[in-house]
């Protein structure tokens, strides 16, 4: 183009004539207007942005949210099946068709002398324990078979110090109640009396009590005072017993 | 505004991921519980332990390894009747009369697989037999 000014040739955009130094309006015009599309563009495309990303932000939530849910729900969902599958309570806890083959069982085996078993069967599938409710045609042997099996651990345990050349483990106070209890069930079945001919032999011949002692704890109150040769000290007087009896 | 409105996702994906950390701990270790209380009470598991109480103590502690573990199932059939043999022993140790457990001795010897368990049931009678 050609300057207004001094008539000089040059290029349109240029803002003064690079001759005379006259300001070009054409373009300090467009300049003006070309800064305002800038601005306007700019402040749209902030908007846009900011706009754009909460959309994103909005699904990757949602989404988040939907695929951490349906994780938790299926995590909680296998540890619940686990725990009822496998847990201690519905593995043994049993009902209907299983509680009626258990009181089979739980018959057969105290038929067969395996009382021990019978036991350990009964409290472990009753959640009542050693009360026995699931088998109640048992629960007086049941019962009797729990005191005897504290007995029998009793002198299992006095026999193997013995065996390995302890000192005796003679009758002590805690045992004499156990017995106290056995003795004044009121279960009058056979097998209490095979059980109570039992323990009568490890108090005659391993405790070295004799006949007339072992009915005077049977008829004793239990939890009452039981004494030997009129002393309170059962452990003594069956420790000195035992020593001339076995070492003789 | 908008920003702010943007900074509630944010906030919402952070408490989702940190509920999600938590249950997922939970789950985690409750299961590793199960799993373990299951193990234990595995009939393997058992069978194991009896297994390393006869190793390291002899058999006559298989009596008291049924007793506690509460071990009565049918897998433990073969325990069972050594332990019956071995409380026939201890029974006829303190009786006068021996013959009943002699029989449940001699019963055990005429069907016992063999093993050290047959053995020892073998020298439990010989020890009745001579009293």
């Amino acid at each position: 183009m050609k300057c207004i000014n001094c008539g000089a040739d040059f290029a349109s955009d240029q803002l003064k004539c690079p001759y005379c130094g006259r300001v070009n309006e054409h373009a300090l015009k467009l300049a003006k207007e070309l800064q305002t599309y800038d601005e306007a563009y700019e402040e749209k495309r902030d908007e846009l942005l900011e706009t754009g990303t909460g959309q994103v932000l909005k699904h990757l939530t949602f989404g988040m949210g939907i695929i951490f849910a349906v994780i938790i729900v299926i995590a909680f969902g296998c540890v619940a099946f686990y725990q009822y599958r496998y847990s201690e309570h519905s593995t043994y806890e049993v009902t209907g068709t299983r509680l009626t083959k258990n009181k089979e069982t739980v018959g057969q085996y105290l038929e067969d002398g395996q009382y021990l078993r019978a036991y350990l069967l009964a409290t472990t599938t009753d959640p009542t324990n050693e009360y026995f409710q699931y088998y109640p045609e048992y629960a007086a042997d049941l019962s009797d078979i729990y005191s005897y099996s504290l007995i029998l651990t009793g002198v299992l345990q006095s026999m193997e110090a013995m065996d390995e050349g302890n000192h005796y483990a003679p009758l002590r106070d805690t045992d004499v109640i156990t017995m106290q209890i056995f003795y004044g069930s009121e279960n009058d079945s056979l097998i209490k009396a095979e059980l109570v001919r039992e323990v009568d032999g490890y108090l005659k011949n391993y405790y070295r009590l004799t006949d007339d002692e072992v009915e005077d704890l049977k008829e004793s109150v239990s939890g009452g005072q039981f004494t030997l040769e009129g002393s309170a000290d059962i452990e003594d007087v069956t420790g000195s017993r035992m020593e001339a009896y076995f070492e003789k | 505004m908008k920003s702010r409105s943007n900074s509630k996702y944010y906030i919402l994906i952070v408490v989702f991921t940190i509920i999600f950390f938590l249950c997922m701990a939970f789950c985690f270790t409750r299961f590793r519980t199960l799993s373990r209380d299951h193990k234990f009470r595995s009939l393997a598991y058992r069978k194991e332990s009896i297994e390393l109480d006869e190793r390291m103590f002899g058999p006559e502690h298989i009596y008291s390894s049924l007793y506690f573990s509460k071990d009565y199932e049918e897998a433990f059939d073969d325990y069972w009747k050594f332990s019956e043999a071995y409380l026939a022993y201890v029974r006829g140790r303190f009786s006068e009369e021996k013959t009943s457990e002699i029989e449940v001795l001699q019963k055990y010897l005429d069907t016992a697989p063999g093993g050290e368990r047959e053995k020892v049931v073998q020298k439990y009678l010989e020890e009745l037999q001579k009293r």
